[in-house]
């Protein structure tokens, strides 16, 4: 029997009661990525530190000891994310031969509950892009069409989900990359509040802005997720002090008296009229469920991408200095002198849309211009906050489209970074204000390339966001 | 309106280095996403007195001495090593 397609619900069931071993379930997954190579869903796969694992915990299911609900599940890890002994590239030429000499807060925590992880995902360079495209490489394509993208910058992570090549992903999202991808490959997709998730061991693209978050097949399958990723973490300076949740619980079944927030800027311009159609679908759903529905008006959702850039740049700009090739890195040896040594390895080493990030970055921070972007940016940032504060205390969700379009063709945007960075649009607001979202799938276009909805709460509101995203995701047969 | 000097600046603070062509893309592309950006100026934020981090950092740690990557760990990645240290072009 082929496992591979089931929820971690499902067949952790299966892993408890012995029907299946880890084992078993590794080689199906190892499996199904040999023959899906296609796909480029991963820049490593690690089989025999997988194998390895997997046994481990069979023999420990073995001896009847009570494991976590991960325990033997297979999964893949975004290829930013440090796991000691293995390669990180951030699919990055920089990074090709980079080894971890250390773990992610969040790959222990993966491994203290007995997850098996499997390889690393591709994604746009250092985690800068929509696509993939941006990968040093190969392109992950969307799994539901091979011209199309998977989304990005965790588009591997999405793609790997969606064609079963794991039965969970964990990627990161600093505007949208967990978001996008997911909603392009018709899975779920959670951005947690910032601070929830330790990004300790992550290589950073924009610290203020970044959080991991899972991709999986289900809602109930992001929570299991969310339980073993969160915790509070001394060595990360960010990682909020507070009581560690149980998601499981959050599953009442029913969204009655919900309030859901539409946001009135949202909708007009650059939206597919399929998404349109499919959004009016899900509300149409919640009504029916008994989900009351507001109107809210956010003015400063129309500013955030622009802050996004000028932030996220900056932040990258920074965080990118000290890629030098001496510590690490791709290096030449040829270098005249020191300055020599640094603008060679840079610029060997970096693709074009992390040099152009760069770029924007030191030019929104120099000399004259500071003031009229990076602390203007900042403080745009704190007044779209104070309007997301105010709407949030006349709904406990809101809900928009993930993505303004389904997934678009492999090369349409390559050029024009502008019309790539507008698909973010929708996400980026939720990472400015240090928000949790969630996407959930909704369907399929004309074409057969998934559609996606996202619900946005408040911060630590995952619970929430959790339930009203699960009424959907189970009670609705389309999206399946 | 940024110029090739500009971007010529702003590569050499960025210690990258790019030909003839690619410093005109640079020109093009940078002009188109700072034309958007600029749709900020606009915005008025005159009543935001201070900027900060949404989230304050938390208290800082105790300085005490824990365990962290062994010298073999920690250089374990330098492409260019001598006597466990990190080799780079003579600097003084």
């Amino acid at each position: 029997m082929d496992y591979t397609k089931l929820s971690i619900l499902e067949v952790s069931k299966l892993l408890h009661d012995g029907s299946v071993t880890s084992e078993e379930l590794t080689k199906q997954v190892l499996n199904n990525i040999k023959q899906k190579q296609n796909l480029h869903a991963l820049t490593s796969v690690c089989e025999e530190y997988a194998l390895k694992k997997a046994r481990e915990v069979d023999a420990l299911f073995k001896k009847g000891e009570k494991l976590p609900l991960l325990a033997g599940v297979p999964i893949t890890i975004k290829d930013n994310i440090n796991i000691k002994g293995l390669k990180t590239t951030c699919s990055s030429k920089f990074l090709e031969n980079f080894v971890a000499p250390y773990s992610a807060t969040i790959v222990e925590k993966l491994e203290q509950n007995y997850a098996v992880i499997v390889g690393k995902n591709n994604l746009d360079e250092f985690a800068m892009g929509s696509s993939t495209e941006n990968s040093a490489f190969f392109t992950t394509p969307n799994p539901y069409n091979l011209e199309y993208v998977s989304g990005g910058s965790s588009g591997g992570s999405a793609c790997a989900v969606a064609a079963n090549l794991g039965f969970a992903g964990v990627g990161t999202d600093t505007g949208g990359s967990v978001r996008q991808p997911a909603c392009l490959c018709g899975v779920v997709g959670l951005k947690p509040t910032y601070g929830l998730v330790s990004r300790y061991g992550i290589v950073a693209f924009a610290s203020s802005l970044d959080q991991a978050g899972p991709l999986t097949k289900t809602v109930k399958d992001s929570a299991i997720m969310l339980n073993a990723l969160t915790g509070y973490d001394e060595k990360e300076e960010t990682s909020v002090k507070r009581e560690k949740e149980d998601y499981l619980t959050s599953f009442s079944g029913s969204v009655k008296g919900i309030k859901i927030g539409l946001i009135k800027e949202i909708g007009s311009d650059g939206m597919d009229v399929e998404v349109k159609e499919k959004l009016e679908s899900v509300i149409e759903f919640y009504k029916n469920q008994g989900a009351e529905f507001v109107e809210l008006s956010v003015p400063f959702v129309n500013n955030a991408l622009a802050c996004y850039y000028i932030l996220s740049s900056a932040e990258a700009a920074s965080n990118l200095a000290r890629f030098d090739g001496v510590k690490y890195g791709v290096s030449v040896f040829d270098a005249k002198n020191i300055n020599d040594l640094y603008l060679k390895n840079r610029s060997n080493g970096f693709g074009k849309e992390v040099k152009r990030r760069i770029m924007l970055g030191n030019y929104v921070l120099s000399s004259g211009y500071y003031d009229a972007y990076y602390k203007k940016a900042k403080k745009v940032q704190k007044k779209l906050v104070e309007q997301f504060n105010k709407v949030f205390e006349s709904c406990d969700v809101i809900l928009t489209p993930t993505s303004p379009t389904p997934a678009f063709k492999i090369g349409e945007k390559a050029n024009n970074p502008l019309s790539m960075y507008l698909s973010d649009v929708y996400t980026v607001p939720v990472n400015i204000a240090e928000l949790p979202a969630i996407s959930v799938p909704c369907g399929f276009n004309k074409m057969g390339l998934p559609i996606g909805f996202q619900l946005i709460g408040k911060k630590f509101s995952e619970k929430t966001l959790f339930n009203v995203a699960d009424v959907y995701d189970s009670k609705n047969g389309e999206a399946k | 309106m940024i110029t090739e000097k500009d971007v010529k600046h702003i590569a050499s603070l960025s210690k990258l280095e790019f030909n003839e062509a690619e410093i005109e893309g640079f020109v093009s592309d940078l002009n188109n996403i700072v034309d958007y950006v600029n749709t900020l100026a606009k915005v008025n934020t005159d009543d935001v007195k201070e900027i900060s981090n949404l989230t304050p950092l938390k208290e800082l740690r105790k300085d005490e001495i824990k365990q962290s990557l062994s010298q073999e760990e920690a250089i374990m990645n330098a492409p260019k090593q001598k006597d466990g240290g990190f080799s780079v072009p003579k600097v003084v």
